[in-house]
């Protein structure tokens, strides 16, 4: 009966699981001609961030019309390995924190107002997190080249820039919970600018734009992510207020005995 | 031709007035004997409007005739107690035999409720609610229900909890998970409190309502905080028969106010179609009926001070009456404000009647002039606006085809109402003055002249003046078309509902309380493991509330073997704590089963005691969290009901700890405990045992109740889709319907008709307008065989449209589904008056501009004040939809007749005056 899923707040990961997945930091020049897999590989190899930090807000617009906002603080370690997300407000749910383990196989949960420490099943990859429109198997996405396949469907213009247009369906070791996505990827600097997801029926269920992209230390982050659900109508969006990457995180604030520190 | 037509008309007026109003009355007669024959009634139904091949129309009225169940009425009880509550809808069941309607084709009585659901049908779910959980919530019950003493069950509740929605908290995303997590929750503390109670009395009937609870869930709907209670009540007659549908309702609400006399406390409302059709027609009927009222005594001041006579106003009422009832038999009678505007014919006439009257001595020669003074311009700019109107039927959407039809038909019939009885009657009144007054060749004053306008038409035929003139409205439309620009449309349907209707609030409270939606899609299909498939797939949409499908009370076949094991293991646990089993054995002799302890204790252990207290708190944290879970995952019932029993941050409100409290300081905790047990463990192995019927259960095995809710004449499933979402809102009820859409392509029901019929009004409506412009300008053409006058008289319509859409988005307002239909509308009516001028123009020449003003001017004001005082009557109306129409109008008739009698004049006297001083 114990199922391991993901936590909500691993927005942060999906800011870092997308960022350092598709996002990369540019490669200018030359017209080598790429293939789907080629450019995948050179999304992975171009967005490296071994840590990060990041402070965001994330609202989640229901389709019901209710609108929630959350602050939180994101760390992340071991190419999104391990992940840490701490709410900071609102009063709610304020230090509450989730731990994910093992590329978001393993997850915990800390609850202040009990003190408690509970482990989260993870059974249902594809169930909405929390609320929000992004889905347990979003956040749980690895490297790029190790989760997709596909091929470059050419090139077209995403809000003024030239881009890969690629279809890609999972790999074994991919995401289950959909069969295939479009990918707009910048031809410019290889950073990902759309997401088209497509459910197990083949219908278009969702739709993530990256934006905002900046440079923090030499990587490419977006520092805004608009998933809009194309069933419902709900919408969640992350506000990146500030990002660092590539710092020093201890071992031990990825433990279980440190999440009640 | 149109002269010799005059000169026949003036020879029948003048020589047999009395043969004319006589064969005007008998047709009055005739068209009263066919309104009688054929019948007319008002239909206000969505499914009217839309084109009768419409497949979600066909679909809907297909689902009609199939199920007497796809509309229903929604009574909601708020205020007083739990109790009181429950005690109305008590009283109400038996109340609801005497609720009848009137059957419109046999005139005779008959019961209007089909059935009633006021609480859940706990007979079915008593003997197959286990057979009705699936696999995965059996697995978690089976630990759960394996030992029933205190301490024991409530360490497997608190595991329970954690597995189910704290560990698992993803799936409390979904709505079921939700209603169970708030269910189980508050059987848990009704269970817990069981140990408060003193007397044994006490404790067997809380026991009794602890065990439905913990089992079945709560019988009756109540919102999460209970503060509404609803129940529901299945009509015998579709919503297709509108009048007996509302007569059913009425009849409904009589019922319903009798019993609430004796519950002072309790505020009650119902809703759902028949109810907010009723409310409407009510609400839309007193505002007509105001409007209407203040209309016809404005209009009488008007005519009465404008025309310094009392009897112009009475023939004109008579000519206006005698157009509605030639109408009738053509139109239903829904179109009161086009009656109202017509008036303008007998305006016209009677401007020119009195003008003429006071010139000759005579009212045959008076007739004449007015024949050859205004027929003309009445003609065509009747002609015109019929032809506006009728060729709305093109867009073929039956809204406006009907619209269209009504209006034309309307217009001609009062026309020709206008040229023949009028006069006729003008004869009369003449005839009978001259007998009381004795003096047959008095000359009469015609009236209240409008100076302004003769000095207007004097300033204009100077170039400079009529250049700035030009220049000025020039600038004045191009900032409305800016301003016009802005114009949105208002998709919330709830913003044109009157905003107080009691089906209204209703609706809004059903949808905040219990988040679902009173409205609902409808699909048929041809079998349950169809109904299933779609119920499994759109439930999970977080658009949707709630899925009514005969796939819940009848698993399938494989859904049921899998869980027969689990439901056995299930009784065989229980079966050892039902104690009449346990003595059965007894005088046997055969083995005896092992006693429970709880049977005999007379009091627990002070290690289960300490273990109840510390489970206590287990569950005060469990709650706390889920609490935060369901925060997050905006699960805002379940937030609320956990901070209502764990006290949020705020240990000291938590339910849980002071009821633990409670037991601390009880010194005899352990006794009351032993007591509570002995009450509430045999009724919950008895109702456990009960429900662990493994009897296959199929639709044939149904109650007949539950069976006719969902199966229909020809053996067709209907899956009843609520929306979780405000379907007012045009936004969320398009993508409902798109979701909806998905699962079938036969999805209909009012939401997915509104839906049809605002994609068709937007796209048709363009349409429709475009048509309109052309035909009044094709008229235009033929009747000035004029190009220049042609396009001219198209400018005050083509301006008037502009202003009156600046002005109405600058006052603030919004277009909406009501309101829109008035924008054809106002081209059929603005061009009368460019036509009129127009005419004064050609007949008299440019020359003569500040006479036309001066009188063919003064009948359009007052025209125009008409018909803006009969809009402007509905521009406070309660219904927000009609209210709006009532200011766009008036708005539209004002915009057109400033252009027509002020900008017009001044371009025609720019374009004519030259043109006559090259010729």
């Amino acid at each position: 009966m114990k199922r391991f899923k993901r936590q909500p707040s691993r927005y942060v990961s999906i800011s870092i699981a997308l960022a350092v997945i598709f996002a990369s930091a540019a490669v200018v020049g030359g017209k080598p001609p790429f293939s789907a897999a080629d450019i995948l590989q050179k999304v992975d190899d171009e967005a490296r961030a071994d840590t990060t930090k990041i402070y965001l807000t994330q609202t989640v617009y229901s389709p019901t019309g209710d609108q929630r906002s959350f602050k939180m603080v994101s760390y992340t370690k071991d190419d999104n390995e391990k992940g840490l997300t701490e709410y900071l407000a609102p009063s709610q749910v304020k230090g509450m924190k989730i731990l994910t383990l093992n590329s978001g196989d393993d997850i915990w949960s800390y609850f202040p107002s009990t003190n408690r420490v509970r482990k989260i099943a993870s059974s249902a990859r594809n169930r909405k997190v929390q609320g929000s429109d992004f889905s347990y198997d979003d956040m749980a996405m690895g490297k790029m080249a190790k989760s997709w396949k596909g091929t470059l469907q050419g090139e077209e213009k995403l809000n003024e820039t030239l881009c890969y247009k690629l279809v890609l369906t999972p790999t074994e070791k991919g995401p289950k919970s959909y069969k295939k996505t479009t990918v707009w990827i910048s031809k410019t600097d290889f950073t990902t600018l759309r997401v088209l997801y497509f459910d197990k029926y083949g219908e278009q269920s969702k739709q993530l734009d990256m934006s905002d992209y900046r440079d923090v230390k030499g990587v490419k982050v977006p520092f805004l992510y608009t998933m809009t659900s194309l069933v419902d109508g709900g919408k969640t969006v992350m506000k990146v207020a500030h990002a660092e990457v590539n710092i020093k995180l201890s071992d031990s604030l990825f433990t279980e005995t440190g999440l009640k520190k | 031709m149109r002269e010799r037509l005059y000169d026949r008309l003036v020879q029948l007026v003048s020589t047999k007035p009395w043969w004319v109003l006589l064969g005007a009355f008998v047709l009055l007669i005739a068209s009263g004997v066919i309104v009688e024959l054929r019948g007319l009634k008002m239909e206000t139904r969505i499914l009217d409007l839309l084109p009768k091949t419409d497949a979600a129309a066909v679909e809907y009225n297909d689902i009609l005739k199939q199920y007497d169940s796809a509309s229903q009425i929604i009574i909601g009880v708020k205020g007083g107690r739990r109790e009181d509550k429950i005690a109305f809808i008590d009283r109400l069941e038996p109340r609801l035999s005497k609720v009848t309607y009137t059957s419109g084709e046999t005139g005779k009585t008959a019961p209007y409720v089909k059935h009633a659901v006021l609480k859940l049908d706990t007979d079915y779910l008593t003997k197959h609610g286990l057979m009705l959980t699936t696999h995965s919530d059996l697995e978690n019950l089976e630990p759960l229900f394996s030992n029933l003493e205190m301490a024991d069950l409530l360490t497997a509740y608190n595991e329970f909890l954690e597995m189910e929605y704290i560990e698992d908290s993803a799936a409390v995303t979904e709505r079921e998970k939700e209603d169970g997590a708030i269910s189980n929750l508050k059987a848990i503390v009704k269970w817990l409190e069981g140990v408060t109670k003193a007397t044994p009395k006490e404790r067997a009937s809380h026991a009794e309502n602890a065990v439905d609870a913990m089992t079945i869930g709560d019988q009756y709907m109540f919102s999460q905080d209970e503060s509404i209670l609803i129940a529901m009540v299945v009509p015998t007659i579709s919503i297709d028969k509108m009048e007996e549908t509302m007569d059913g309702a009425k009849s409904l609400r009589r019922q319903v106010r009798l019993v609430q006399k004796d519950f002072p406390d309790l505020n009650i409302r119902m809703t759902g179609m028949p109810v907010l059709s009723l409310e409407e027609m009510e609400v839309t009927q007193q505002d007509m009926g105001f409007g209407t009222l203040w209309s016809l005594v404005l209009i009488l001041v008007l005519f009465i001070v404008a025309f310094r006579m009392w009897s112009a106003p009475l023939l004109a009422i008579i000519n206006l009456m005698t157009g509605i009832v030639w109408t009738l038999p053509l139109i239903a009678l829904a179109f009161g404000r086009l009656n109202l505007m017509t008036t303008m014919f007998a305006i016209h006439l009677n401007a020119a009647y009195a003008e003429a009257r006071a010139r000759y001595d005579n009212a045959t020669e008076s007739i004449r002039a007015m024949y050859a003074s205004c027929g003309n311009g009445v003609v065509t700019g009747a002609l015109t606006t019929a032809t506006a109107f009728v060729v709305l039927a093109f867009t073929g959407l039956d809204a406006f085809i009907e619209l269209g039809v009504v209006l034309a038909g309307g217009i001609v019939l009062t026309l020709i109402s206008s040229m023949t009885v009028l006069p006729a009657m003008y004869v009369v009144a003449d005839r009978i003055r001259q007998k009381v007054t004795r003096n047959s060749n008095r000359k009469r004053a015609s009236g209240v002249p409008i100076p302004l306008l003769g000095k207007g038409g004097e300033a204009v035929m100077r170039r400079p003046v009529a250049i700035s003139v030009v220049v000025v409205f020039v600038l004045v439309t191009v900032f409305f078309a800016w301003k016009a620009k802005g114009a949105s449309f208002e998709s919330n349907m709830l913003e044109i509902e009157p905003a107080d209707m009691p089906s209204v609030l209703l609706h809004r409270e059903i949808l905040r309380e219990f988040e679902i939606n009173p409205d609902f899609a409808m699909v048929s299909v041809p079998t349950v493991d169809d109904a299933r498939k779609i119920t499994d797939r759109i439930k999970k949409n977080r658009l949707v509330g709630q899925v009514d499908s005969i796939s819940q009370y009848v698993p399938s076949a494989q859904q049921q073997k899998r869980r027969t094991p689990v439901i056995r293991a299930i009784a065989q646990n229980a079966e050892a704590w039902v104690p009449s089993r346990l003595t059965r054995g007894l005088p046997t002799g055969g083995a005896m089963a092992p006693f429970p302890n709880y049977q005999l204790q007379e009091k627990i252990s002070d290690e289960e005691k300490e273990r109840l207290l510390l489970e206590m708190e287990r569950l005060n944290k469990n709650i706390l969290e889920i609490g935060q879970f369901a925060y997050l995952s905006m699960k805002n019932r379940l937030a609320r009901q956990c901070t209502e029993l764990s006290g949020g941050k705020d240990r000291q409100f938590s339910k849980i700890i002071n009821l633990k409290k409670q037991f601390e300081t009880d010194a005899h905790l352990k006794t009351h405990v032993a007591n509570w047990q002995r009450a509430y463990i045999p009724m919950l192995a008895e109702r456990l045992t009960e429900m662990a019927s493994v009897e296959p259960l199929s639709v044939d095995k149904l109650p007949t109740k539950i069976r006719d809710r969902f199966v229909s004449h020809k053996g067709e499933n209907l899956v009843t889709i609520y929306a979780a979402v405000d379907l007012w809102d045009g936004n969320k009820m398009t993508l409902f319907n798109k979701a909806t859409e998905k699962i079938s392509n036969g999805v209909t029901g009012t939401v997915v008709l509104m839906d049809r019929l605002i994609t068709l009004i937007g796209e048709k409506g363009i349409l429709a307008i475009f048509l309109a412009l052309g035909a009044v300008f094709v008229i235009l053409l033929l009747d000035f065989r004029h190009l220049g006058y042609a396009l001219v008289g198209m400018l005050p319509l083509l301006l008037g449209f502009a202003w009156m859409v600046g002005i109405f988005t600058l006052i603030g307002h919004k277009f909406d589904v009501a309101n829109v239909m008035a924008l054809p509308l106002i081209l059929g009516i603005g061009i009368d008056d460019a036509v009129h001028i127009l005419h004064g123009i050609q007949n008299r020449g440019i020359q003569n501009l500040p006479h036309v003003l001066k009188h063919t001017g003064r009948a359009l004001v007052l025209t125009s004040m008409t018909t803006a005082i009969a809009f402007g009557s509905i521009a406070d109306a309660a219904h927000r939809g009609l209210a709006g129409m009532g200011i766009l109008l008036t708005l539209g008739v004002i915009c057109c007749l400033v252009i027509s009698i002020a900008f017009l004049p001044a371009v025609a006297a720019l374009i004519f005056k030259k043109q006559e001083v090259e010729k």
